[in-house]
Order: C-alpha cells, then structure tokens, then sequence
C-alpha cells in the first residue's frame, strides 16, 4: 500500500518545491503528500496520519527538526516513521547530531530535486 | 668559610717547630751514639793506662817486699853466723884456756883435754837457740873421731868434718879467716824430726882439735817465713790500697797460678776452682804475646756459664820474676762507667733539647703572633670590617707587611666610603628608575588590558563573523534552494511537458531551446553561488579555527586513485589525458580524509580547467619521509607575476579570455587547499612555464606511526 510522505518547512517555497517534486509519486503511486509549517504541526500530523516518510527541516521555530525527530524515534508506535533531515547545515557535526537523534538521511540545501525524489522512492520501496 | 676554630699556635709554628725538634733531636742521637763508642774507648783506654800503672804499681811494690826479706835473711844469717863464731870462739878461748894451764905445768895435757871436753859437753845446748858443739880429732886414716858433744847426735858427722875441713883449708890457711859455713841437717837432727842446721868449724891447732858449731835453722826460717808472710800481707794490703778507686782485682800470681797477693782477699773462694786456672791461664798467656814489653797485655775473659758481660784483663809479667800481675775488672763495670757518662751526658742533651725547644717556642710565638693578628685582621676585613688596623710598631718584614697592609685597609675604607656615597647616589637613582619603571609598567598594563579587551572583541568580532558568515550562508540558502530548486524542475517539467509541442515550429524551437539554456544558467550560477558560499564558510571556518577536523591515518595510494577515477569521464569528454602514476604502498599521512579529496578534487579541476589539450598529470611519491603529491598539466601555464599570488583568497586568473566557454571558478579553492595542507604540517607549492603548464606540488609528512598501529 502506498504511504504518505511528511514535508515540515517553516519555508512556504521550500514546501511548495518538494510538494511538486514529489507530485510525481502522488500520480504515479498514489502516495498522499502532507505538509506542516512548523515542527509542532508536524508532531500532530506524524501522531495522526503516521506517515512513512518525513523532510523534516531543522532551524524551524516553535520546535526545530532535532527536537521533532528525538520525539518520532522515542514514541515506541513511531519506529517505522522514516526521517530525512533537510537544511541549510551542511557540517559533519550537523550530520552527525542529527543522525544520532534519529533520522535516517541528511540532505543538505539547496538539494537537487532529482535526488530528493530518488530518496522518497528507496525509502517507500516503490 | 673564614671562622673555623683557631688552633692554640699558629699552623706555621707547627712547620717550623716539629722540623727543629726532630732534627735536633736527631743530631742529639747521632752525638750520643757517637759520644757513647768514643766514650766507652776513652774510658776503656784510661783503665788501660789506669791498670799499667797500677801493674807496674804491683810489680814494684813486690820487688820492694821482696828486697825487704832478702834484707831480712841475710840480717838474720849474719846474726846466726855471728852467733855460731861467738860459740867457737868461746869454745876455743876455754880450749886455750886449758891449754895455757897445760902449758904451765898446772895440768897435764891429757887432764887439761878432759877438762876442756868436759867443758864441752857441759856447755848448754837446750832447745833449739843455744847452738850444739861438738870436738872431734882426727883419727888418722883420714876420718874423724868424735871427742865430745853437748848434745845427743843422730848420726857421726864424719863426712862433715870432712865438708868442713876442705872448706876451711880451701878458704885460707891461718885460723883468722872467716870459717865456712855449711848447711847441715842430717848430723843435728834429733830422732824426732829432720831439723835443717848451719854449721861452722875452727881448728884449735895445739891439740889438733876440729872444733864444729851447729845452729838449728828452725828459728830462722820461722823468721822468715814470718817476714815473708808479713811482706805480703803488706803487699796485699799495698795492692788494696793501689786498687780501691778501680773497682777490679789487682792479682799477682805464679806460674803454676798461685797466689801471691791480691786486692780482694775475699775472692779467695774464685782460686779453689777453674775458673781462676782458667783466667790466670788466659792472664799469663796474653802476657806472654808481649814478651819482655812493660806495656800491659789486654784480653777479655768469658764470665762463668757465659753469665753477664765479659770480663776485661790487663796482665805483665812483673820483670826479673817468675811472677805476673794482672788485673781484671767486670766488663759490666767498664759499661756502667759509661752507661753513668752517657747517662749524664742524655739527660743534659734532653734538657738542652727542652731549652730549645722552649726558645724556640717563645721566638716563633714572638715571631707568629703578630703574623696571627694580621690574618685576624685580614679575616675582619673580609667581613667588611675595614677599621681594623694591624700593629705598625712591630719592626723588621712584619712591620713592613703590617703597614702595608694598614695602607690596603685604609684605601679599601676609603674606596668603601666612595662605593657607599656612589651606591646612596645609585639607590636614588634606582629609586627614580624604580617610579619610572612602575609607572610605565602600569602604564604597559593599561595598554595591556587594552590590548586584552581589543583582543577580546577581535575575537567577538571573530565569532559573529564566523556566526554571521554561517548565519548568512543559512538564509541564503533557502532562496538559493528554492531558485535553484525551481530552476531544475521547470527546466525538467519543459523538457518532459512543453519541448515536444515546439517540434514543429522552428521559431518556437529556437525559443524553447533558448528557455532551457537560460534556465542552465541559472542552475550553473545557483550552483557556482552555492559552491562561493561553501567556500566562503569553509575558509571562514578554517581562520578562525572553527573547523572540525576529522584527523585519522589515511592511506594516500587508493584515495588518490579513487580521485582520480572520478575524473576519468572528464578526461574523456575533454580530450585532454589523464595520466596517473600512483604506486602502492606511499606512506600514510594524517590528514582529514574528506579535506584532502576536496583539495585533490580541486587541484585535478583545476588542471582539466585549465588546459585544453596534451595531459593532466597526477604523480605520487614518497622522498625523505614525505609524501610528494604533484599535479601538473600541459595547459596554459602561469605568468611569473601571478604565481606568487595563486594561493591569495579570491584571485583568478586574468586571462579570462582562454576560459570563456568554462564555469567560472570562486577564487577560493586554492587559498582553502593551502590552508588544509597547512593544517597537517605539509606544503603546497607551484610551478609554471607559460605556454607549456602548471605543476602544483603538495608534501606531507609522513604519519608516524607504532608499528602494531601500522599493521592494523
């Protein structure tokens, strides 16, 4: 069955990108496409819909993308949420902290739209 | 270190006092020893001469005894025969007597005979001192017939008479002449003993009478034995008294060693045995050696058992004698003598060796006291005493010492006084110096803390650089996302959705074509953008020393290869050859792996930029404990005037013109390639020749490493 995948941007362009980037598998797939506008909107919407995938930005006000992924990994009904951190943050130690709270991939900005759609499929299996 | 403990004297009256001491000391043994031989050969000289004298002493004083009994024998012989002439005189005046009354008729001649003979016999002849008489006649056949006698006789004396007769005949023909004298003892002795007797004869001619006179020589040679032994007491005693002060024995003695006298009656237990043979044997032999000499003979005598020293002799024999003196004395006597001398002359050396001893301690006491006194004052100097003065009166090269030192004393007080005048002036002037220098130290600190807080806010400054720079980077790229974001998917969404419709138009063609190129470029400078904030942030990084390095031992050989690879599709693509020489094994240096791919990637696209045909290089090698990473191309090449300036922060190349159909570069890429090798203690260098290339050439050093950590 076709999952739904989670864009969490405070960036209403940043969300609109990746909306029409991954437009592609809501045709081809039917994968549902949700998009949240800080990280408390997100936890909501990870708690209701449980997606399979999530783009989660990081420097986002109200809860940042660290704090959002520590919460997904230690909520034991969220272990098969997969995270894809997404910022502007392009140093090892970024990478490091933010694989260490839990995400499963780091993809720095500005990111080629080709690989962001590469990813969500390997993730989704599709 | 100058106030260790003072000695009672002077280390140097030690020098000089213990050398004196011992060498008078030793002349004081050399002199006794010396004094002792000549000493025991004087004294022993001295008894030689004492005991000659006192030999010829002996010998002279026993021809004195000796003359004395012959004195006194022949007083007595004479008195002996005196009083045997007076008896025959007497015995012959009765026989005249009696011959005169025959004579003139008043008795006949044969009465006158018998009267005479009775006489005779009558006349007395008791003991031994009244002499005997006797008459005989002559009886014809030439003996004698004995008429009478006052005395009983032992034996005829005929022979006598005969003695006698021949001897008075012989001595003269008249009666007057002095009659002889004979030794008689067989005629008078008596049955009880021999008794030795003088005899004397006359011949009364009227009657043809011999008439004999016979006196006992007992008393006589009781007399002299008497005098004889009174003599030699009185020798004995001469000897005593010549031999008292001598401390030996004066002997005078035989032959057969009996002896005559001698000083020390009391000794006269030695003569029983031996011993004295023994001696007297040793005396009379050595006197004999010197023949008729007077000088004394010497020799020494082992003592009895060979017990004590030897015993020292003088011995002669006493001229005209068949006699000899000698004279022995204790050899321990001889040493005692001068034992006693050396004795006396030891104990005067001792004390002259304790006067000397004594003066020379006053003199050099005297001499070394004022020495003392100026190292005491010497010793107050170097304790910075400079009033001390030493005593200036002392005279001689003391005294001179003593002055000039005084002179040292005073012009030390004096240089003190200036040192200290100089030093009040010094410490004044430090005092100055000492205000000046604290008021510019504080004055140093105040620049100081200046400095600090200027520090503090560069580095503020810094880290909202670094922030701000960050910060930046972030906020520039979410547009920066979304342009280029957009930009690729509409160039995508055109391509998939819009070029086909423009396949029939030729003018629509060329448009849709210019649409996608345009939107190329903006993906290519969105992306140049993204590489120039990269960069920017790097670098940024790297100086303020933000960076977080990943430092491990990194394998060079399969990093550069794998570098390489990537660039092997450009390489085709371009033309332009990729030549790589990478052989296994270089040695491993620590490096940030991620760091040193991005300044190999750099350097290798630089070198593709750069150069349109011929070949990009990539050599590695290992020299002197270092890794040598060389890139070199066969591109453009570098002007001598840019070179120097290649590493600098945002220079590129002016010859923009060779580069116009290639994405511009950011101008950082070798600066933060520089900065990386700084940061791992390497090198980076480059080489050109315009026209014909470029070489840049990395050295690291070598990791080093244990070699169990090589191993894994």
């Amino acid at each position: 069955m076709p999952g739904k995948i989670l864009v969490v941007d405070d960036e209403v362009h940043i969300r609109m990108l990746l909306e029409q980037t991954l437009e592609e598998l809501e045709d081809d797939h039917g994968v549902e496409i949700l998009t949240a506008g800080d990280g408390m909107e997100g936890m909501e919407i990870i708690a209701r819909e449980h997606p399979a995938v999530v783009f989660l930005d990081i420097m986002m006000p109200k809860m940042n993308g660290y704090e959002v992924c520590r919460r997904v990994k230690d909520d034991p009904a969220m272990q098969d949420v997969k995270i894809v951190l997404l910022t502007a943050k392009g140093q090892e130690a970024d990478r490091k902290h933010g694989l260490d709270a839990g995400a499963h991939m780091y993809l720095t900005k500005p990111f080629d739209p080709d690989k962001v759609l590469q990813v969500a499929k390997e993730l989704l299996q599709v | 270190m100058f106030r260790h403990a003072r000695p009672l004297l002077p280390r140097t009256f030690w020098r000089f006092f213990l050398p004196t001491l011992c060498v008078v000391a030793a002349a004081f043994v050399a002199a006794t020893a010396i004094t002792y031989f000549t000493g025991l050969s004087i004294f022993t000289a001295n008894h030689a001469r004492s005991a000659g004298a006192l030999l010829a002493s002996a010998a002279s004083g026993y021809r004195h005894a000796v003359s004395d009994i012959d004195e006194f024998r022949r007083h007595h012989l004479a008195l002996q025969r005196a009083k045997l002439r007076e008896a025959l005189s007497d015995v012959a005046a009765v026989c005249s007597l009696y011959r005169g009354l025959a004579a003139s008729g008043r008795l006949g001649d044969d009465e006158a005979q018998r009267l005479a003979l009775a006489w005779l016999r009558a006349s007395p002849a008791s003991g031994q001192s009244e002499p005997a008489i006797l008459a005989a006649a002559p009886d014809g056949n030439g003996g004698y017939r004995l008429l009478a006698v006052n005395r009983p006789m032992a034996d005829a004396p005929s022979q006598l008479l005969r003695d006698l007769e021949a001897a008075r005949a012989a001595a003269s023909g008249d009666g007057l002449a002095e009659p002889p004298f004979l030794f008689a003892t067989s005629v008078f002795s008596e049955r009880t003993g021999m008794s030795p007797h003088l005899a004397t004869a006359v011949r009364f001619e009227p009657w043809n009478w011999l008439l004999v006179a016979g006196l006992s020589m007992n008393a006589y040679k009781l007399a002299v034995a008497e005098k004889e032994s009174a003599a030699l007491r009185g020798f004995g005693a001469y000897l005593v008294q010549v031999a008292s002060d001598m401390g030996g024995e004066l002997v005078v003695f035989g032959e057969q060693c009996e002896v005559a006298a001698t000083s020390a009656p009391a000794m006269e237990h030695h003569r029983l045995g031996g011993v004295w043979t023994d001696r007297c044997r040793a005396m009379i032999a050595a006197a004999g050696k010197n023949g008729e000499d007077r000088q004394p003979a010497q020799g020494s005598l082992a003592q009895p058992a060979n017990k004590g020293p030897r015993e020292v002799f003088w011995s002669m024999r006493i001229p005209g004698e068949s006699l000899y003196a000698g004279f022995v004395i204790p050899g321990s006597l001889l040493a005692a003598s001068a034992r006693e001398f050396v004795d006396t002359l030891v104990i005067t050396g001792l004390s002259a060796v304790v006067v000397l001893g004594l003066a020379l301690t006053l003199l050099l006491a005297g001499l070394l006291g004022p020495v003392t006194a100026l190292t005491d004052a010497y010793r107050r100097v170097m304790s910075g005493d400079f009033t001390v003065r030493a005593d200036e009166n002392i005279p001689g090269e003391i005294g001179d010492l003593c002055r000039q030192f005084n002179a040292m004393a005073r012009s030390l007080q004096e240089l003190l006084q200036t040192e200290q005048l100089r030093q009040v002036e010094l410490d004044e002037v430090n005092k100055t110096l000492e205000n000046q220098v604290r008021l510019r130290t504080e004055a140093l600190a105040n620049k100081a803390r200046e400095l600090e807080e200027a520090n503090r806010r560069l580095q503020e400054m810094d880290l909202l650089k670094t922030n701000f720079l960050q910060n930046v980077s972030h906020e520039l790229r979410t547009p920066l996302t979304a342009v280029l974001g957009f930009a690729k998917l509409i160039h995508k969404d055109f391509q998939k959705h819009f070029a086909a419709f423009a396949k029939d138009d030729l003018n629509l063609f060329e448009r849709s074509g210019r649409l996608l190129r345009n939107l190329e470029i903006i993906i290519s400078e969105g992306e140049r953008l993204t590489r120039l904030i990269n960069d920017v942030l790097d670098l940024a990084k790297i100086e303020s020393g933000r960076m977080d390095w990943n430092d491990e031992t990194v394998d060079m050989s399969p990093l550069l290869l794998s570098v390489a690879e990537t660039f092997r599709s450009r390489s085709v693509e371009s033309g332009v050859e990729l030549n790589v020489q990478v052989p296994d094994g270089l040695p491993r240096v620590v490096a940030d792996r991620d760091r040193f791919t991005q300044v190999m990637i750099n350097l290798l696209d630089n070198a593709f930029k750069f150069t349109a045909a011929g070949e990009v290089r990539l050599q590695a090698r290992e020299r002197d404990g270092q890794l040598c990473v060389e890139v070199g191309d066969t591109g453009m090449g570098i002007a001598a005037d840019e070179l120097a300036k290649v590493f600098d922060k945002f220079h590129q190349t002016s010859r923009r013109d060779t580069l116009r159909d290639k994405p511009p570069g950011t101008g950082l890429g070798l600066a933060i390639c520089r900065q990386i090798v700084l940061r791992y203690g390497g090198r980076i260098s480059a080489a050109s020749r315009p026209g014909e290339g470029t070489t840049i050439s990395v050295v690291l050093p070598a990791a080093r490493l244990a070699p169990q950590a090589e191993e894994a």
